[in-house]
């Protein structure tokens, strides 16, 4: 995956996971301000970040993630990353 | 001139029904709550007991406010709260009082409040001692299972889905929480519409501030109704679930409220 692709696997994720407005994904919506997600919802985008990558995904590895670029950097890291 | 001095007359009852409450915090905190504490019986038994005290507490505290005719509650279907067990309470928060109306009614209540109740050094020992849940945000996924799990138990669950008071007349804007707790743990609710009229204690006036009239605070309780009623599930993501239950949840409350102010 590259990174448009990550972005877009991304993008559509969360539109799915939270009925969230497309038009409002961008790479430097904030989000817990711009995008209105709660700490529960970070427990349920984890979950399925995990099942995207099939890599482990730890809540550590969310530390400081405040954008939803940030979390395309942490995913292309654990795509990256040896299994 | 007469019209003043009921005003006085109010705004200092109002400031004597303060005092007592720290006062009784105090002198029941270091007489009887230690009794209680310390006469046998296991951990359940002694949050029973305790919890049973702080809804006598409140219904004292609520006749001596009635009483000395600040204001008054008025309770409609009150047959439901026999359905409370293994159910979740939700209600709007238009004063200090909520909290204290519900747990009066239903003793055995577990409450979610907020944690500053923790912090106060007046309330802290019965907070603690009665095993009320906190509202602070440490780790909002064990919170979330420990309502669950409660109200699985067969306990009667009281929350304000609006975390906060609210402010009279402005919409009612519910929080997540109280959906979270009842779309992931499958529950059904007990709603209890609470409406002051006029408006007291509120967030944004000082406790001597009263209404220009004693206030009516209405209680209304309605028929359990699963959260599936509000927003039929099928196999929808939970987190959006959650959020269309917030919002039926929302709308529900608001339509009751709106009844009430167009009624007083």
């Amino acid at each position: 995956m590259d990174t448009q692709d990550v972005f877009q696997k991304l993008k559509s994720t969360l539109v799915e996971q939270f009925e969230l407005d497309p038009a409002k994904i961008v790479p430097e919506a904030r989000l817990y301000e711009d995008l209105d997600l709660d700490s529960i919802d970070a427990v349920d985008l984890v979950i399925k970040l995990q099942e995207i990558t099939g890599r482990k995904v730890s809540p550590e590895d969310f530390k400081g993630v405040r954008t939803v670029a940030d979390i395309q950097r942490v995913i292309e890291k654990l795509i990256a990353a040896p299994q | 001139m007469l019209k003043k001095l009921a005003y006085g007359y109010r705004a200092l009852g109002t400031g004597f029904c303060f005092a007592g409450f720290g006062a009784g915090c105090v002198v029941v905190g270091l007489t009887l709550l230690p009794v209680i504490l310390l006469w046998p019986g296991n951990a359940t038994a002694r949050r029973r007991r305790v919890r049973r005290l702080v809804s006598l507490a409140f219904r004292v505290l609520l006749a001596a406010i009635r009483g000395l005719g600040l204001g008054r509650v008025e309770v409609e279907g009150r047959e439901w709260l026999q359905h409370a067990a293994g159910r979740l309470v939700l209600a709007t928060h238009p004063n200090y009082l909520d909290a204290v109306v519900l747990l009066s009614l239903l003793p055995m209540a577990d409450c979610v409040i907020k944690s500053g109740l923790w912090r106060n050094p007046f309330t802290r020992a019965f907070v603690i001692a009665a095993g009320y849940i906190s509202n602070s945000n440490e780790d909002p996924v064990a919170a979330i299972e420990t309502c669950i799990r409660a109200v699985h138990g067969g306990q009667t669950l009281v929350l304000f889905p609006e975390g906060t008071r609210s402010t009279p007349g402005a919409p009612l804007r519910f929080r997540r929480g109280a959906a979270q707790i009842a779309v992931r743990g499958d529950l059904e609710i007990l709603p209890v519409v609470m409406h002051c009229s006029p408006p007291a204690l509120l967030k944004t006036t000082r406790w001597y501030q009263v209404p220009e009239r004693a206030w009516v605070l209405h209680v209304k309780i309605f028929p359990p109704r699963c959260v599936s009623d509000f927003v039929p599930q099928v196999s929808l993501p939970p987190a959006i679930a959650v959020r269309r239950a917030t919002r039926a949840l929302q709308n529900f409350f608001q339509e009751q409220i709106t009844q009430y102010e167009h009624a007083y």
